[in-house]
């Protein structure tokens, strides 16, 4: 069987990732922390980050079909949905969210005239922002790796359980009488509207997030900040007293600072963030009640005003979505928190570095310039290309809800 | 229809809701019961229907007990496919075709 090569890949690398576990293990208890190539412990933390690299870059054979790619990867859509899976269609095929981070990209190409469905584990922004800090987290490697393998493990068993019986025997959606093409046209409708509600409301929760990370990081930069020229200030001052003084200061400077800015941020993005949960919330029960065997007749509203009214809030849901830098573009806002972070370390080296030194101290404040410069312009980059694509999917958006309307109203007309 | 009436520009959505209850009842139904899921009072809602039966996308059909049943038609209900198509259309980011 194809996907039992999968379970194979599996047992491989969680063999491996337990044979890494066992020489960290041997490394520590002999001691050995010397920087040579055979410490067992710098070995150990190289293994964790090959099979990390494997788990996440591998992808799988599922089963061959003889329908067309399209159909084949549209059908199983539907059929997912149906189920209530959040299923994204896109270029590259299917996006399937199997666990809050764990998400399966499923893909299917002819080969030899036959249709090739495939898969590959991916993750959801939360769950690459965890694998990816536990990696860079040195021997907390292994706890990255270890996820990243336990991916791979739920993926193909959802490949095996859940996608293969909706793609192998499944009635085509093409034969379907055109009463159940309504229910599935809707259900398709229902569980997009509910896809982009919730990952809206993701994305803004994210939003919050970043906020909250900015907003420590400028504390802890206030505070610093106040510390230090408050402690250079008063030089003149007994050591204790110029501590305490400063402390005491800097601190309420930081809490200054700070609080109403927290204040702010959960005032401002709880409303928008509950109302994206109550559109998530309704038209999932809508779909609910939609994929029951005998759904609900009075059905208030109807389910076509309940997409009319989702199809002129997308572009707000939208919006929020590509505000949401980690959760839309994590390498970049990856980049630009490690910027940052280089840029605060070679300002706090920089300023404590001994003042008869005074070249290296040049070099690492005109460093720490030079990096703040990069970060910010990589962040106004970012935002120019944000707000261009945000004015032309608003403008794409007005411009299919006219041509829908306009469509409507001549089709009621020409009846 | 007893008391025909005209209509200018009817409003899309009773018309969607309409089409949308007769749908899921797959089968004749009662005026009464298809007026409440219209949303609209009775006169409006007979006016509805006087359109409706003239476009052809509803019929009437009297039953044993001397009521008149509306039921969906062929016409109906391909109709109301195309208005659902359109929107899931614009929902998944395409542009309504056809």
């Amino acid at each position: 069987m194809k996907h039992e090569k999968a379970r194979t890949i599996v047992l491989i690398l969680a063999s491996a990732l337990a044979a890494m576990v066992l020489l960290f293990v041997y490394g520590l208890a002999s001691y050995s922390y010397s920087y040579s190539y055979y410490n067992p412990m710098l070995l150990s933390l190289g293994g964790w980050i090959v099979v990390f690299l494997i788990a996440v870059s591998m992808s799988y054979e599922l089963t061959t079909v003889d329908t067309d790619p399209k159909t084949t990867l549209t059908d199983l859509a539907h059929r997912l949905r149906v189920s209530k899976y959040r299923v994204k269609e896109d270029k590259k095929g299917l996006k399937v969210q199997v666990t809050s981070s764990t998400v399966i990209r499923i893909t299917a190409n002819t080969v030899q005239g036959r249709t090739v469905v495939g898969y590959r584990p991916d993750q959801t922004a939360s769950g690459w922002t965890a694998i990816i800090i536990l990696i860079f987290m040195c021997y907390l490697a292994a706890v990255g790796a270890a996820l990243a393998v336990y991916s791979v493990w739920q993926v193909q068993r959802f490949a095996r359980e859940w996608v293969l019986p909706r793609i192998e025997g499944a009635k085509p959606i093409a034969e379907e009488t055109p009463g159940d093409m309504v229910r599935s046209t809707l259900i398709d409708g229902l569980s997009e509207g509910y896809r982009l509600a919730s990952e809206a409301y993701e994305a803004q929760h994210s939003n919050y997030q970043d906020g909250v990370m900015a907003v420590i990081t400028g504390t802890i930069f206030v505070w610093f900040l106040t510390f230090f020229s408050l402690l250079a200030w008063m030089k003149d001052q007994p050591l204790y007293q110029d501590v305490q003084a400063s402390l005491a200061v800097s601190l309420v400077a930081a809490i200054a600072f700070c609080v109403p800015l927290m204040f702010y941020l959960g005032r401002r993005v709880r409303i928008k963030a509950s109302d994206f949960k109550s559109w998530s919330a309704r038209l999932f029960a809508r779909l609910e009640q939609e994929t029951r065997p005998e759904p609900p007749k009075d059905l208030e509203p109807s389910v076509f005003e309940l997409l009319d009214e989702v199809s002129k809030q997308i572009p707000k849901w939208m919006k929020v979505m590509r505000k949401a830098g980690m959760f839309t573009n994590p390498w970049t806002w990856f980049t630009i928190f490690m910027l940052g972070y280089l840029a605060f370390m070679l300002f706090l080296i920089g300023i404590s570095w001994s003042p008869q030194d005074l070249t290296i101290q040049s070099i690492l404040v005109v460093g720490g310039l030079a990096t703040t410069l990069c970060c910010f312009l990589l962040y106004v980059r970012w935002r120019a290309e944000q707000r261009e694509e945000e004015s032309m999917v608003t403008k794409d958006w007005e411009s299919r809800l006219r041509i829908m309307n306009g469509k409507m109203q001549r089709h009621l007309e020409e009846l | 229809m007893s008391n025909p009436q005209q209509m200018d520009r009817p409003d899309l959505y009773v018309v969607a809701r309409i089409l949308e209850r007769l749908w899921r009842e797959n089968g004749p139904m009662v005026k009464t019961r298809l007026q409440v899921a219209a949303r609209v009072n009775y006169d409006v809602f007979l006016k509805y229907l006087s359109w409706m039966v003239d476009k052809g996308l509803v019929s009437l059909e009297n039953t044993p007990g001397g009521h008149e049943k509306v039921v969906i038609t062929t016409k109906g209900m391909e109709s109301y496919k195309r208005l659902v198509q359109w929107i899931n259309e614009v929902i998944h980011a395409k542009t309504p075709g056809r």
